[in-house]
């Protein structure tokens, strides 16, 4: 059986969960492997609407609904992936939240559905997290990148006190990227961070090529 | 020209005459109130119970600094004022509960997370907008302030952002693109009740209404034109609509954070007069841009960034800001010049006390 990925692929883009959902399926059933479903069904439906996002061609309901039903699918995918010897590969591992008193988290939340849209491992820690919040989700799930974001001009100083507590602890090989509607790169430079995001699929290719740039 | 009181000099360049110099209309949060009443001697304001408190509040502050603008808005009312909870959490009449975190007060619960039909919409007990001394509030302003001052009638969050507050941001964009009944139900329930609350403070005497809901991002629109074409052009349009069968001569204000550069046209279509904040730092809302395209149509408030100059700019950057806003977007009237939001806890003194200056002194 041949799969018609561009049909999922579109399925994805239009947040069609239900229709994701059975041709997910169709395929597991039909025996493809699973990490094929992953990259050419779903990733790549999702990383066509992370551009048409940049380029406000879509806008913020449709990136959720289509998040939902890549999910959909993923969930399906999931215990196949964790079992199957056939091995998905493996981008990289992000943590990600909010930083102390800033509660605002749609653009952190965009941010984590593209990024697991492309591949990464994404543990989101939530809003309102402390430097030792941000310090102890790095070494407990191993990450490569911390993300942090912050709306409002009185919380991203926080962000200066995670950078410099990574530095304090030696974290230096976890990169630090942030993003958030009051930051740019400037201060990103400022405060010692890895990298600026300024919009969700941007932050992505920000990641991938701070991933690449460590393997090499 | 220069014995214009603030009122004549708000409503001269709201009708588009050149004045003196723009209109100031200048809001804080409570800790940035503290620290200017601390400056200028003066008693401490607490904030009005409102969830436009910060648009409402220190006006007495606001209009010895040289405000010519005051805020007023529906309140909470006798029988559901804002209440504790417990400990650090706070409900309000709307169900809405909210976390103390320090500097501001954030969601923490949205009343109807869980609403699938418009039963749910239909079955939740709704603020009444005519309850006991909602309204008690906006009289005394407008008894103190009203001869002197233009009275401005606060009512951002006017449905939409209200419509998230109750049931969350995430659910109502996706329930929205879904099509889902209820998210339309609600939108229209809130709109109702909000409408009325608008229409009663034009009838009490208000010279600008000020409705509002955020559409923007600092890059562009946070839901599609055509999505706002379909589902929220006609309810605005029906808002002002109802807002100018009160007084037909009531200037209506729409505030919008973000970029929002595909619709402003759509607004001034249906009947806008004035548009806030201009965010300075969202992308292309630049005032050259702005004045040149619809200042034909629109009158402008606010632009002074929050985001960057006020809380980290020097007095010289604000100085020089200052006039060139009001260079491009003061001339020929149509223009309230203010900061693009309320202004915070990390802006200085000094600055705040610049911008006031900077205006004041103005001379092209």
């Amino acid at each position: 059986m041949k799969i018609d990925y561009a049909l999922l692929n579109q399925y994805v883009y239009e947040g069609k969960a239900p229709k994701v959902k059975e041709m997910v399926q169709e395929a597991i059933d039909a025996g493809i492997p699973v990490a094929e479903i992953l990259e050419e069904g779903l990733i790549a439906g999702m990383s066509v609407l992370g551009e048409d996002f940049k380029h406000n061609i879509r806008y913020v309901p449709e990136v959720l609904i289509a998040a939902r039903a890549m999910k959909a699918g993923q969930e399906l995918l999931k215990p196949l992936l964790a079992t199957a010897d056939v091995k998905a590969k493996k981008k990289g591992v992000i943590v990600i939240g909010t930083v102390k008193g800033d509660l605002h988290d749609i653009g952190k939340n965009l941010v984590t559905m593209m990024a697991e849209g492309a591949g990464f491992e994404v543990y989101d820690i939530g809003i309102d997290k402390s430097d030792n919040d941000f310090v102890e989700a790095a070494l407990k799930y191993n990450a490569d990148i911390i993300g942090m974001s912050a709306l409002l001009t009185t919380t991203m100083p926080y962000m200066k006190t995670v950078v410099e507590r990574f530095k304090a602890e030696k974290l230096d090989h976890i990169k630090i990227v942030i993003g958030g509607a009051p930051i740019n790169s400037q201060y990103a430079k400022d405060i010692n961070a890895d990298g600026f995001g300024p919009d969700a699929a941007s932050s992505v290719s920000l990641f991938e090529s701070l991933i690449s740039a460590k393997a090499s | 020209m220069t014995n214009l009181t603030p009122k004549q000099r708000t409503m001269l360049a709201m009708n588009k005459q050149e004045v003196d110099r723009p209109p100031i209309f200048v809001t804080l949060t409570p800790q940035a109130a503290k620290k200017l009443s601390d400056h200028m001697g003066l008693p401490y304001e607490e904030p009005l119970d409102s969830m436009l408190s910060t648009r409402i509040s220190h006006m007495d502050l606001l209009t010895k600094l040289g405000n010519d603008c005051v805020g007023i808005a529906g309140c909470a009312p006798k029988n559901s004022p804002t209440r504790v909870l417990k400990d650090n959490i706070l409900v309000n009449e709307w169900g809405m509960k909210f976390v103390d975190v320090g500097i501001y007060f954030e969601f923490y619960e949205y009343p109807l997370a869980n609403a699938s039909t418009v039963e749910d919409i239909e079955n939740y007990p709704w603020p009444d907008p005519y309850a006991d001394r909602r309204f008690d509030a906006a009289q005394k302003a407008i008894d103190k302030y009203g001869e002197k001052y233009a009275i401005v009638a606060d009512l951002e969050t006017a449905f939409f952002e209200t419509a998230w507050y109750m049931v969350g941001m995430e659910k109502l964009l996706m329930s929205l693109a879904l099509e889902e009944e209820y998210a339309f139900a609600l939108l229209d329930k809130i709109m109702g009740i909000n409408t009325k609350i608008g229409m009663k403070l034009i009838e009490m005497g208000a010279d600008i209404i000020w409705a509002g809901d955020d559409f923007g991002t600092q890059r562009g629109m946070m839901v599609s034109p055509d999505m706002w074409r379909e589902v929220f052009k006609p309810r605005i349009k029906w808002m002002f609509e109802q807002f100018r069968s009160v007084n037909p001569d009531i200037k209506i204000a729409w505030h919008s954070c973000g970029s929002i550069l595909p619709i402003i046209g759509d607004f001034a279509e249906i009947g806008l007069d004035i548009l806030n904040p201009i965010q300075p730092l969202a992308e292309g809302m630049t005032p050259e841009y702005l004045k040149e395209n619809h200042g034909h149509e629109l009158c402008f408030f606010g632009g002074i960034d929050i985001q960057h100059l006020m809380p980290h700019g020097t007095v010289e950057e604000i100085q020089k800001e200052v006039k060139r806003r009001i260079d491009i977007l003061g001339e020929k009237g149509g223009y309230i010049i203010a900061p693009a939001h309320n202004i915070q806890d990390d802006t200085p003194v000094e600055n705040i006390l610049a911008f006031y200056d900077a205006v004041k002194n103005y001379k092209k």
